[in-house]
């Protein structure tokens, strides 16, 4: 027959495995060098998909009423500040 | 060996025009098409007994089901889950796409800015149907968030707009350039297998470790889209 285990310090021994739990998970928690890499690629991503869709209504905008290059200018200008807005909004959005 | 970039090229297989356009039926078409029928098959065959306890074959469409579920009412909200099916359908033709272009010979129209920047703007058109149902005229305030002074306008509502137009064209560049520098890697990879004669057995190895991680990409750029998507639909539907 087996001896019965020792559990005097059973909670003792919980306590211990749970911290080693937490302190693991911890770690694993923190984002990698990859994932901040994917991270910024696709915050470039947003800035000039902005800037490239302002450039593209002015351009547009221009040949359509032959004011070249007026709404070109102003608008690939207000597209870099949407492309700022586009960066604050994911980045409000994954803290 | 061959260009890498061969493998995008479009190629008419049956010629159609129509008042002067190209419509022809391409080996593009062709892939959405496989891509489309396969996951009505694949979802009958699995689905074909349908018990209360699931057996292995039906708990496969059940657990993508329900993790897209999950998704939908995590970033949208219970009032998003109206509009699950179409987030539902994306998620599931882009994955099955991606994967699809992974088997040899066969076309990742996935790889397309025209393709994907269609669906892109399906979705966009989706959710300000959905904004201006939901809001009827509230869906304006979108271009000017509550607390900016009237006078500003005029510099916040072009911004507004050209970041309501930039999400769809952000969507559609990070899936694109992801499919297309995968597949480029995967060709000249494989160049170098027949290039090399019996060396080729390194980058072969290497391959193999490449076409999983390929694999991963094709699921979590999907993933991806679909998150954002929803983020997208969420934003039409609630004011900020």
């Amino acid at each position: 027959m087996k001896k019965p285990k020792d559990i005097s310090n059973l909670d003792e021994k919980i306590d211990a495995f749970k911290r080693k739990e937490t302190a693991r998970n911890q770690k694993s928690d923190e984002p990698s060098s990859a994932h901040n890499a994917a991270k910024g690629f696709q915050m470039s991503i947003e800035l000039l998909s902005a800037v490239f869709i302002g450039f593209c209504i002015g351009y547009f905008l221009d040949s359509s009423f032959q004011t070249k290059p007026l709404f070109l200018t102003i608008l690939t200008i207000l597209g870099g500040f949407a492309g700022v807005l586009n960066i604050y909004k994911s980045a409000k959005g994954e803290n | 060996m061959s260009n890498p970039l061969e493998q995008f090229e479009i190629k008419p297989l049956a010629h159609l025009h129509l008042h002067g356009y190209d419509v022809s039926f391409s080996n593009s078409a062709l892939a959405m098409t496989i891509t489309s029928v396969f996951i009505v098959i694949l979802f009958a065959f699995l689905l074909r007994k349908r018990t209360i306890i699931p057996n292995l074959a039906q708990s496969i469409p059940e657990a993508l089901y329900e993790f897209i579920y999950n998704l939908v009412k995590t970033n949208v909200g219970k009032q998003g889950l109206k509009y699950f099916s179409f987030i539902f359908c994306l998620f599931l033709y882009i994955a099955f796409g991606n994967l699809f272009g992974l088997f040899p010979y066969s076309f990742t129209f996935t790889s397309h800015i025209a393709a994907v920047g269609g669906l892109s703007l399906l979705a966009l058109l989706f959710n300000i149907c959905v904004g201006v149902y939901n809001r009827k005229l509230g869906y304006l305030r979108t271009f000017l968030p509550k607390g900016i002074p009237y006078a500003l306008a005029p510099l916040v509502v072009p911004i507004e707009a050209i970041s309501l137009l930039s999400k769809p064209f952000s969507l559609t560049v990070r899936l694109v350039a992801n499919m297309t520098v995968g597949h480029i890697m995967l060709k000249i990879l494989g160049g170098f297998v027949v290039a090399l004669g019996v060396l080729g057995i390194v980058p072969l190895l290497f391959q193999s470790l490449i076409i999983i991680f390929e694999m991963f990409i094709a699921v979590l750029q999907a993933f991806i889209y679909t998150v954002l998507s929803c983020i997208y639909l969420s934003d039409a539907l609630r004011s900020h």
